[in-house]
C-alpha cells in the first residue's frame, strides 16, 4: 500500500504553510562499499552483473565502476561465465534462466568475494495493459494498470518496471500475492503520470521471496520521510554482509501500448 | 505473596486501640453546579497533620477519637468552609463549596495552606487544571489536554503539533489513557494533530509518570486518568465555542435538581466544508473531518447509592469523491455504581466497554478493510478508611480483549483476494491492594501490590518464527483453549518524609507489566496502527521505576518547586526489522525484534500559582536508550524519545478582570534519528547508505506561542433603588475572544528531513527539511450561560 501518497495529500490540504528548504546536515562518511546488481532472466542475452562502489553523501552522483571481477553463475550442472563488456558491467551470452532451477552467483575480485543464490519462480504473463484515469485532490491524472493472473497453489512475488517513451522509470513496484492469491488481478502503477500519445511498456518480473523483500524494503525506505518507516540498508541474499545490492533469477513478460 | 499481605495487615493493626472512635464522612460538591469535587482537603484544624482528601466521586471519610473538632474543607479556587463537629457518633456531613468570589480570575488561588504536594505520598504526578488548558495557546486554537501535558517535566511530544507523548523515555503506547475508566486506544485525530478529548466535557485530568498507584496497571510508563464532568445538577447551562477549524457545544442540566444531572457535548471540525466551494467536483464530494461526542448522566438513588453512565464516541472521516473512504475512531461506555457500605467502606463497580476501529473502503476495486480492538471490562474498587492513619484500597479488574488486527473483504470480481489477519482473544485480570499509612507526623507510606494475569485463548492458528522472522511452525488451537499465560506481581511502594510544613523528600518504586503492544513502524500516530496481545512470540513488557524527589514550597505556597530523578530499566522492548511491514500482515509478529531499554533523568519544576503573574518553568535532563541484538551490533543506542534537554516556560499574566495574556516557549534537543552516511546506486536510482540506527539528531527544536483572552464585561452595573449605590451583578451570559499565534517568531522546525537528489543539480544529493507550522494565527470565540 502506498500510504505516503495518502498522507501527503492530507498534509498538503491542511497545512498550507508547510515549507521546504535545503539544509546542511553534518554526515559521517561511511567506509566505501561494493554494490552488486545482478540478474538473469529466461530471455537469452537479457542478463547483467553490474558492480559499482558507494560514495559519500555530499559527493557528486558518480559511482565508480568496479572492473576486473571474475564472475560465474552455476545451476549445479553447467557453469556460465560473465565477461566485462564495459567497465563494471558483465554479461553472459549463453545463460537462460529455467523455471524452478536455483542459480548460484560467484564473484571474485581482488578486494572482495561473495556469492548468492536465487530460484527462478513460475513464469506469470501480463494479460493486458490499460490506462486509467485517477482521482486526486490535484485533478485528473492517468496511469497504467497491469492485468495478470496469479496462481493459487503457490506464493508469488512480482516486480514491474515501467518505460514511458522508452525511458525507464525509477519507481519501484514490488508486490506479493498476499492480497490477491489465486485471482485474476490487476495492479495500478502508482505515482506514474502518463500523457496521451505516450508509448507505455511494462515488464513483469516473477521474482523469489528474497528479491521481493529486498525491493519492497528499498521502496519503503525511499518513502521513509512521510511514512516514517525507520530506514536502514535492505537485507539481501549475499553471503558477504558488506556487499550491497541483489542477485535475482527471474522470468520476464513484456507488454506495451500507445495511449490514445 | 502471602507474606506480603501479612505485612500490610500487620501495619494496619498498629494504630488500633480501645479508644472510642467515630467516623465523619460525606460528599463534597460545587455549590454552583453540583459537580463532585475531587481531592478536596479535609483538615482537622485542632489536630496537627490530621486530615483526608475526597476521592474521585467526592466522597470522604475520616475516623477520629470521640471529641470536638473544627473541620476545614479547602480546595483551590473555592472558599474555605469550616464547621464545628461534636463527634460523639458516626456523623455524615455533606458539603457544598462556593467558587471563590474572584472566580473569574482563573488563577487566583485562595487557599492559604495548599501544601498537599508536600504531604501526600504521591510523587511524579501532574494534575492539569482545566482552566490552564483553556488559557495556554495551542495550534489552531484547539485547546487540548494532550498538548498541555507536553509542557510538563518528563513528558515529551511525539513530534510537531502531535498529541502523542512519551513519558520518562517510554514509547507512546506505554501510556494508559482513560476516560471515565475506559481505555482509549487511539487518542488522536487527523494523524495526531488533535487529541480526541474535548476539554469542555472534562473535569479532572491526572497524569502519573511514576509511583503509579496499585489500582492502575497494564501500561509501562504512565497513566493518564481523565474524568468527565457529571453535568450541572443545579440549573441548565451551556458552554461552547466557535474556532478556526472546529466548533463545540456542551449542555448540562439537572435530571432532578441536586439528585441527578446530564451532560452532552459535541465538537466537529469543518475544514472540509471549504471543499464545497471548489470548482472541482471530486473535491466537492470529498470529506475530511472529525467529530467527538461525549455524554454522561448520573443519578443519586439514595444516600448510599449513585449510578453514572458515560460515553464517548468520536470519528475521523476521510473520503475522496466516490472512490475511497477511510474512517476511524473510538467508542467507550462506562456504567458505574457507587455504593457506600458504611461510613468507612466505599465501593465502586464499573462495567466498561471500549472499542477502537478503522475501516477503508475502495469502491472502485470493490474491497474494504476493517480492523478493531474491543474490550469488555469489569472493575471493582473498594476504599476502606480503616482509621485516621490508614486508607486501604483494594479491588479487582478483568478485561476480555478481542483483537481484530485486520480483515480485507473483497468481492468475487475484485482484483484483490479476501485476507484476514487472525483474530486474537485474551483475558487480562488483576487483583490489587494498597494502604496509605501515616506512620507519624513526618513519615507517610503507601505500599501495595498488583497481581496480574494474562491469557491468550484460541481459536486460532498460532505461528512460531525462526530468528529471521519466517514461520516455521503452525499450531491450531480450539475455541477457548489457552495458548499462553503470563502473570506477574507488581509491587508499588512510596514514602514521604516531611522535613517541614513546606518541604519533603519522597521516594517510590513501581513495577509495571504491559500485555498489549501497539505495532507501528512509523514515527507518528497513524489510524492503521494495530494493537496486538502478548503471545507465544511477544513477551509482556516489564518496567521497574525508581524515583526520588525533593519538594519545596516558598512564600506561603505561592511558589512550588520540585526536583525528581528516576531510573527505569525495561525488558522485552519491541522494535522492528528494517523495512518491516505491519499493516494487514498475518505474520507481522515475525517483523518484530525484542530487546531491552533503560531511561533515566532528572526533572526540575518551578510553578507560581498565585497572583496576577502565574506559570511555570520545567527542565528535564534525560536519556532513553535501547539495546537489541540485531541493531547496532547489540550496543546501547538512543531511542526516538531521547532528548537530552527539554525546557518549557509557561507564563500567564492577568492585566485586569477582562484581559489576560499567555505565552509558552519550548526548547528541546532534536530527536535521535537515522540519517544516511553515504549513497550508492541501484537501477540508476540513488539509494542512501546507512551505517547505524538513530546515530544522528534532528536540529534543536524551539517555538514560542502567544495568546490573549478578552472577556466581555462580566458584570452589569445596577443602581440599587433603595440605597442609591451602584451594585455589580454578574451577567448570566459570559463570553470571551481567544486570539493566539502558534510559532510566533516563525522558527522553521524540522518535521522531516529527506535525503534525495537535488532538484537543481541532478549530479548532487541534498538534505531537504520540511517545516510544518510557521505563524499560525487563530481566533476562537467562547461562550457560557
Amino acid at each position: 500500500m502506498k500510504r505516503p501518497v495518502l498522507f501527503i495529500s492530507i498534509l498538503s490540504i491542511i497545512f498550507l504553510s508547510a515549507c521546504e528548504k535545503e539544509i546542511k546536515v553534518d554526515l559521517k562518511d561511511a567506509e566505501q562499499k561494493f554494490v552488486v546488481e545482478a540478474f538473469i532472466t529466461d530471455s537469452l542475452g537479457f542478463n547483467e552483473v553490474k558492480i559499482t562502489k558507494s560514495a559519500g553523501f555530499y559527493d557528486d552522483n558518480i559511482f565508480p565502476p568496479v572492473s576486473g571481477a571474475s564472475i560465474n553463475i552455476t545451476d549445479g550442472n553447467s557453469n556460465y561465465s560473465f565477461t566485462e563488456i564495459e567497465p563494471g558491467i558483465y554479461k553472459s551470452n549463453s545463460i537462460i534462466a529455467q523455471q524452478g532451477i536455483t542459480y548460484t552467483l560467484n564473484i571474485n575480485h581482488t578486494e572482495f568475494q561473495t556469492s548468492a543464490t536465487s530460484t527462478v519462480p513460475t513464469k506469470i504473463e501480463i494479460d493486458s495493459l490499460a490506462i486509467e484515469e485517477t482521482v486526486g485532490f490535484g485533478g485528473k491524472d492517468y496511469r497504467p494498470r497491469v492485468y495478470f493472473s496469479d496462481p493459487a497453489n503457490e506464493q508469488n512475488y512480482y516486480r514491474f518496471i515501467l518505460y514511458i517513451n522508452n525511458k525507464k522509470q525509477n519507481d519501484i513496484y514490488a508486490l506479493s500475492d498476499l492480497y490477491f492469491n489465486g485471482k485474476n488481478t490487476s495492479y495500478p502503477l502508482f505515482g506514474s503520470n502518463v500523457k496521451p500519445l505516450d508509448t507505455i511498456k511494462v515488464e513483469l518480473y516473477s521474482i523469489d521471496k528474497a528479491n521481493y523483500i529486498y525491493f519492497n524494503t528499498l521502496d519503503e525506505i525511499a518513502n521513509s520521510g512521510f511514512s516514517g518507516t525507520i530506514p536502514g540498508n535492505p537485507e539481501n541474499n549475499f553471503d558477504n554482509q558488506n556487499i550491497l545490492g541483489y542477485f535475482g533469477a527471474y522470468t520476464v513478460s513484456v507488454d506495451s501500448l500507445i495511449f490514445k | 505473596m502471602k507474606s506480603f499481605f501479612f505485612v500490610i495487615f500487620s501495619f494496619l493493626t498498629i494504630t488500633l486501640s480501645a479508644q472510642e472512635k467515630y467516623t465523619l464522612s460525606g460528599n463534597i460538591k460545587d455549590a454552583e453546579n453540583g459537580e463532585d469535587l475531587i481531592g478536596v482537603n479535609v483538615i482537622i484544624t485542632n489536630l496537627s497533620g490530621v486530615g483526608t482528601t475526597s476521592n474521585v466521586y467526592g466522597f470522604y471519610s475520616i475516623t477520629l477519637p470521640k471529641g470536638k473538632y473544627t473541620v476545614k474543607y479547602q480546595y483551590i479556587g473555592y472558599d474555605d468552609y469550616t464547621v464545628n463537629v461534636d463527634l460523639s457518633k458516626n456523623t455524615q456531613i455533606n458539603v457544598e463549596l462556593k467558587p471563590s468570589a474572584l472566580q473569574l480570575q482563573a488563577f487566583e488561588v485562595q487557599a492559604e495552606a495548599e501544601n498537599e504536594n508536600i504531604k501526600s505520598t504521591q510523587m511524579s504526578v501532574e494534575k492539569i487544571d482545566i482552566k490552564e488548558i483553556e488559557t495556554i495557546p495551542v495550534l489552531f486554537g484547539e485547546k487540548d489536554v494532550l498538548k498541555t501535558i507536553q509542557l510538563l517535566p518528563g513528558v515529551k511530544s511525539a513530534g510537531e503539533g502531535n498529541s502523542g507523548f512519551s513519558v520518562r523515555g517510554g514509547n507512546i503506547d506505554q501510556n494508559l489513557i482513560l476516560i471515565d475508566e475506559a481505555p482509549v486506544y487511539n487518542a488522536s485525530h487527523l494523524l495526531g494533530f488533535f487529541s480526541v478529548f474535548n476539554s469542555d466535557a472534562l473535569k479532572d485530568v491526572k497524569l502519573y509518570k511514576g509511583g503509579i498507584p496499585a489500582e492502575y496497571g497494564g501500561r509501562l510508563s504512565s497513566v493518564m486518568d481523565i474524568k468527565m464532568k457529571d453535568g450541572n445538577a443545579k440549573k441548565f447551562s451551556a458552554t461552547g465555542g466557535v474556532g478556526l477549524i472546529a466548533s463545540r457545544l456542551t449542555i448540562e442540566a439537572p435530571i432532578v435538581k441536586d439528585k441527578g444531572s446530564f451532560l452532552l457535548s459535541g465538537r466537529r471540525t469543518y475544514a472540509d466544508l471549504f471543499l464545497k466551494f471548489s470548482n472541482d467536483t471530486n473535491q466537492q464530494n470529498s470529506q475530511l473531518y472529525f467529530y467527538d461526542f461525549n455524554a454522561k448522566a448520573n443519578y443519586q438513588i439514595n444516600d448510599k447509592n449513585r449510578i453514572y453512565l458515560s460515553g464517548y464516541f468520536g470519528r475521523d472521516k476521510l473520503g475522496l469523491a466516490n472512490s475511497f473512504g477511510f474512517d476511524w475512531g473510538n467508542t467507550t461506555a462506562t456504567l458505574r455504581w457507587n455504593h457506600i457500605f458504611n461510613d468507612k467502606l466505599f465501593s465502586n463497580t464499573s462495567f466498561i466497554y471500549s472499542n477502537y476501529n478503522y475501516s477503508v473502503n475502495i469502491t472502485r476495486a470493490n474491497f474494504s478493510i476493517n480492523s478493531a480492538i474491543e474490550d469488555l471490562n469489569l472493575k471493582q474498587d473498594f476504599n476502606w478508611y480503616a482509621n485516621e492513619s490508614n486508607t486501604v484500597k483494594f479491588g479487582l479488574n478483568a478485561i476480555y480483549h478481542t483483537f481484530k488486527p485486520g480483515k480485507l473483504d473483497a468481492d468475487e470480481d475484485s482484483p484483490i483476494a479476501t485476507i484476514e489477519v487472525p483474530k486474537r482473544y485474551s483475558l487480562e485480570s488483576a487483583l490489587y491492594i494498597s494502604n496509605e499509612q501515616k506512620v507519624n507526623g513526618v513519615l507517610s507510606l503507601n505500599y501495595g501490590v498488583r497481581y496480574s494475569n494474562f491469557t491468550q485463548f484460541g481459536p486460532g492458528d498460532i505461528y512460531t518464527y525462526n530468528d529471521l522472522g519466517e514461520v516455521i511452525d503452525t499450531t491450531v488451537y480450539a475455541n477457548g483453549e489457552p495458548v499462553v499465560t503470563y502473570h506477574g506481581l507488581a509491587p508499588r511502594l512510596a514514602a514521604t518524609y516531611t522535613l517541614s510544613e513546606d518541604a519533603s523528600i519522597k521516594a517510590s518504586y513501581t513495577r509495571t507489566y504491559q500485555y498489549l503492544h501497539l505495532l507501528s513502524n512509523s514515527a507518528t500516530s497513524t489510524p492503521t496502527d494495530v494493537w496486538m496481545p502478548s503471545s507465544n512470540n511477544i513477551k509482556p513488557e516489564i518496567a521497574d521505576q525508581f524515583a526520588l524527589g525533593y519538594f519545596k514550597n516558598f512564600a506561603k505556597n505561592k511558589f512550588k518547586f520540585s526536583v525528581e530523578t528516576y531510573f527505569k530499566p525495561m525488558q522485552n522492548t519491541i522494535d522492528y526489522r528494517t523495512g518491516a511491514s505491519i499493516t494487514l500482515n498475518p505474520t507481522a509478529e515475525g517483523e518484530l525484534l525484542y530487546g531491552k531499554a533503560r531511561a533515566y533523568g532528572i526533572e526540575f519544576y518551578l510553578k507560581k500559582n498565585k497572583g496576577n503573574f502565574t506559570g511555570w518553568i520545567s527542565y528535564t535532563l534525560a536519556r532513553s536508550e535501547r539495546k537489541f541484538e540485531q541493531i547496532n551490533n547489540n550496543s546501547w543506542f538512543p531511542s526516538r524519545y531521547d532528548r537530552t534537554h527539554d525546557v518549557s516556560v509557561v507564563l500567564m499574566y492577568k492585566l485586569n478582570e477582562r484581559i489576560d495574556f499567555s505565552g509558552s516557549w519550548v526548547y528541546y534537543t532534536g530527536n535521535a534519528v537515522t540519517f544516511p552516511s553515504g549513497k550508492y546506486t541501484i537501477n540508476n536510482q540513488i539509494v542512501n547508505l546507512y551505517t547505524e540506527r538513530n546515530g544522528y539528531r534532528f536540529p534543536d527544536y524551539h517555538r514560542l506561542d502567544v495568546g490573549v483572552n478578552i472577556k466581555n464585561k462580566p458584570y452589569k452595573e445596577i443602581k440599587n433603588p433603595e440605597t442609591g449605590e451602584t451594585e455589580k451583578v454578574k451577567k448570566r451570559f459570559e463570553s470571551a475572544w481567544n486570539i493566539s499565534v502558534y510559532n510566533a517568531y516563525g522558527r522553521e522546525n524540522a518535521y522531516i528531513i529527506e535525503f534525495r537528489q537535488s532538484d537543481n543539480d541532478p549530479n548532487k544529493t541534498v538534505a531537504v527539511q520540511t517545516a510544518l507550522f510557521k505563524f499560525i494565527p487563530s481566533v476562537t470565540y467562547n461562550f457560557k450561560f
